[in-house]
């Protein structure tokens, strides 16, 4: 940290549980969230296990009541492809789905919390996003998905559990590596809602989140200096934060303030409603062309100023923080649950947490645990907690100025081998030279010249690298020491200077629509099918310029509503622009083709004809 | 900007010409609708252009809106039916790419500077 006024930080000498405890969050839900962070063994306590066997069917190991870790970690024999996975919930037949749906509507009165979407949410997105999104949920019907009702099954198996012991628990890790002092928060959920309970991307049986505190020891002291929370879309250094970043980071005494998404857990820095974006999955051929299509659009046609891919589906991640808290001086406070490499259910069990939906792309299916992947792989932010905020380049603050200097020295040493080397180098070359002028006119030596000349060409290449070599280390030892100053003298830094991109809120000028608008992006989709329906029977003859001047017509009736209507207007205009440039140039590529070359033979006749005025 | 609004007014004019020459040469109910619909698109495009030659935003807009008409028109009748006014079609897409650039469309007042902050 630059400034020399330094964080309260804890005795080096300190327990892991009283550095976690130090630091630990403070988590802010939304009004309507029914999951919160609970132990691990109570959710295997509930659970049963079960091994997916492709092609075959899949087979119960543990049944729920007799699953404890010991059993969990027990080493078992399975074929290739297979995969181990536990359900929170069995399957619900329609009795017990409708007992389950019900029983929810009674806890959420009984919770006092319910979640409102609030007007606009449907007209966010404009009539494309919100057809791929209709389109998406079409998709669950084809993907392998969480059974409906699981959902409400889990909210009340959950109520039941927390009632029985009311704790929030977090699994908490501390690690160091190269320096830096980690705490890991881990926590688990027994169900994430983010798609039945948040109009999200996705439903899956059990969670994973984590906020990761870096440290430094100083004087005996550890002070944290960066916190990372995991998040959708963002990776490497767009994840932390500095501590002393007021503008995102929000502290309570020592301990950072973490908004989570409803249903999805994902932490977020601020209060506010989140534009996620889903990838649509897409060969890389058509990604790569749909970019350079968006590329075009964008600064060729000045179409947009947002940088936003087709083929990507906007979702709303409500992180408003106006539910349950959970953290020191909130009214719910924290367990801690030290876990390490040799916690077993983390390190000997690389199964699913949940249900294995059989989703290609996942989305539905449960997470694996803290130390692997869904597929069995260790998972970067347990065994590269740098990396995983990109923190392995940045040296711990005590340490910044040692390296810096170690740098410094290594170039200056080096510029001076270059200051030796380079003279060396040109008199080695001017020699050739002159060796070689010396040749002409002897064509005898034709032979020995032709080599002299391969090699001067060969040391000339050395000699311009060596050159640019020190021309560049010139201008980074200046850096270097410019750095190196600053950082003695505690001088001023930009906290903020690593961030690439940032999760903002979504405005709120973008949030602004009224309920005629609403209404329309609720009813218009459905709206326009039928229309397109009624064509192809009342004027089948018609049906293609009737779709055409009907999605015209939604599109721009639409933007009305919007707000957008000059934007989009120019939009469909552009693009009806586009087609007509095919449609004349196929008409007339003759004629265009002439009219080209004319005009270019204009262009340089005019511009010969002033070269030879001048 | 007089490049921009003497091509809307060229648009007009030809439009209005064009349709007037049809109109007088007749035809069946279908070709006379066309041309009418022409005459009256050219009278638009004059009124839109006197705005457009004094910079109102109301002009850019309208203009747009009445390209994207007069676009669909003219697209419809090549894709699904006779033949479109070409020379129509090449003027009207060549005034939208002349309005489209941002520098014009700050210049209209149709977006803010660049350096204004909305939020």
């Amino acid at each position: 940290m630059s400034s020399s006024i330094r964080p309260p930080g804890i005795q080096s000498t300190a327990s892991d549980v009283e550095i976690l405890r130090a630091f630990e969050p403070i988590v802010r839900y939304t009004q309507g969230e029914k999951f919160f962070p609970m132990d691990v063994e109570r959710y295997l306590l509930a659970s049963s296990l079960w091994l997916y066997v492709p092609d075959g069917l899949d087979e119960e190991v543990v049944a729920e009541g007799a699953l404890t870790v010991a059993g969990l970690v027990e080493r078992r024999e399975a074929p290739f492809g297979s995969l181990f996975y536990l359900r929170f919930i069995g399957q619900l037949d329609l009795q017990e789905s409708a007992k389950a749906l019900a029983g929810q509507r009674d806890l959420a009165k009984r919770q006092e919390s319910q979640f409102h979407a609030g007007v606009g949410r449907l007209a966010r997105g404009g009539l494309l996003p919100r057809l791929i999104d209709g389109l998406f949920s079409l998709s669950l019907v084809l993907r392998g998905t969480v059974p409906g009702a699981t959902a409400a099954a889990a909210a009340l198996k959950y109520a039941e559990l927390h009632e029985q012991d009311a704790q929030y628990v977090y699994h908490g890790r501390v690690t160091r590596q190269s320096g830096w002092t980690i705490c890991q928060y881990w926590f688990f959920f027994a169900y994430n809602p983010w798609r039945s309970g948040f109009h999200g991307v996705n439903d899956h049986e059990s969670d994973w989140e984590m906020v990761s505190v870096y440290l430094y020891e100083d004087a005996g002291q550890l002070v944290p200096e960066w916190v990372a929370y995991a998040s959708h879309d963002f990776h490497g250094a767009d994840l932390r934060r500095r501590w002393d970043d007021a503008q995102d980071l929000e502290l309570v005494g020592q301990h950072p303030v973490v908004y989570a998404g409803a249903g999805s857990h994902a932490s977020y820095f601020r209060a506010g409603e989140y534009q996620a974006e889903v990838p649509i999955p897409a060969p890389p051929q058509i990604k790569k062309l749909a970019a350079a299509l968006g590329g075009f659009w964008r600064t060729r046609l000045g179409q947009s100023e947002e940088k936003s891919s087709p083929l990507r589906i906007p979702f709303i991640d409500f992180a408003r923080g106006d539910g349950l808290a959970i953290g020191p001086e909130q009214p719910n406070e924290w367990t801690p649950n030290l876990i390490d490499e040799t916690t077993s259910w983390a390190s000997k069990y690389r199964g699913l947490w949940g249900l294995y939906a059989q989703d290609p792309i996942s989305g539905e299916n449960a997470p694996a645990g803290p130390m692997y992947e869904r597929d069995g792989s260790p998972r970067p932010s347990w065994f590269n907690p740098l990396g995983f905020a990109g923190l392995d380049k940045v040296p711990p603050p005590p340490s910044e100025v040692a390296v810096l200097e170690g740098e410094c020295r290594r170039l200056e040493t080096r510029q001076s081998e270059l200051d030796q080397l380079i003279p060396k180098e040109t008199s080695e070359l001017q020699k050739l030279g002159v060796r070689l002028q010396s040749m002409h006119g002897s064509p005898h030596l034709a032979t020995e010249a032709d080599r002299l000349e391969t090699q001067a060409a060969t040391l000339a290449t050395q000699l311009t690298a060596l050159r640019r070599e020190r021309s560049e280390n010139e201008a980074v030892l200046d850096g270097l020491q410019r750095q190196t100053e600053r950082r003695r003298a505690h001088g001023p830094d930009d906290a903020r200077a690593h961030i690439r991109h940032a999760a903002e809120p979504v405005a709120a000028s973008k949030m602004r629509f009224d309920r005629a608008a609403e209404l329309w992006a609720a009813i218009s989709i459905s709206l326009m099918l039928i229309g397109l329906a009624v064509l192809i029977l009342v004027a089948p003859g018609e049906v293609w310029a009737a779709i055409i001047v009907v999605v015209i017509g939604f599109i721009v009736g639409e933007s009305v509503l919007r707000g957008t209507f000059v934007r989009t207007v120019n939009r469909v205009a552009v693009i009806l622009a586009l087609v007509a440039i095919v449609v004349l140039f196929a008409h007339y590529w003759k004629l265009t083709l002439v009219a080209l070359l004319l005009a270019l033979a204009a262009f340089l006749l005019y511009q010969r004809l002033r070269e030879l005025r001048a | 900007m007089t490049f921009v609004g003497l091509l809307i007014l060229a648009v007009g004019v030809y439009n209005i010409v064009d349709g007037v020459v049809g109109l007088v040469n007749g035809g069946d109910n279908s070709s006379l609708a066309a041309e009418a619909f022409e005459v009256g698109f050219g009278m638009l495009a004059i009124g839109i252009a006197y705005g457009a030659l004094r910079m109102r935003r109301w002009a850019w807009a309208a203009f747009m809106t009445l390209a994207l008409v007069g676009m669909t028109h003219q697209l419809l009748r090549n894709f699904f039916y006779d033949h479109p006014n070409y020379l129509s079609l090449a003027l009207t897409t060549l005034a939208v790419f002349a309005l489209t650039p941002l520098d014009i469309q700050i210049a209209f007042g149709v977006r803010p500077p660049r350096n204004v902050l909305l939020d």
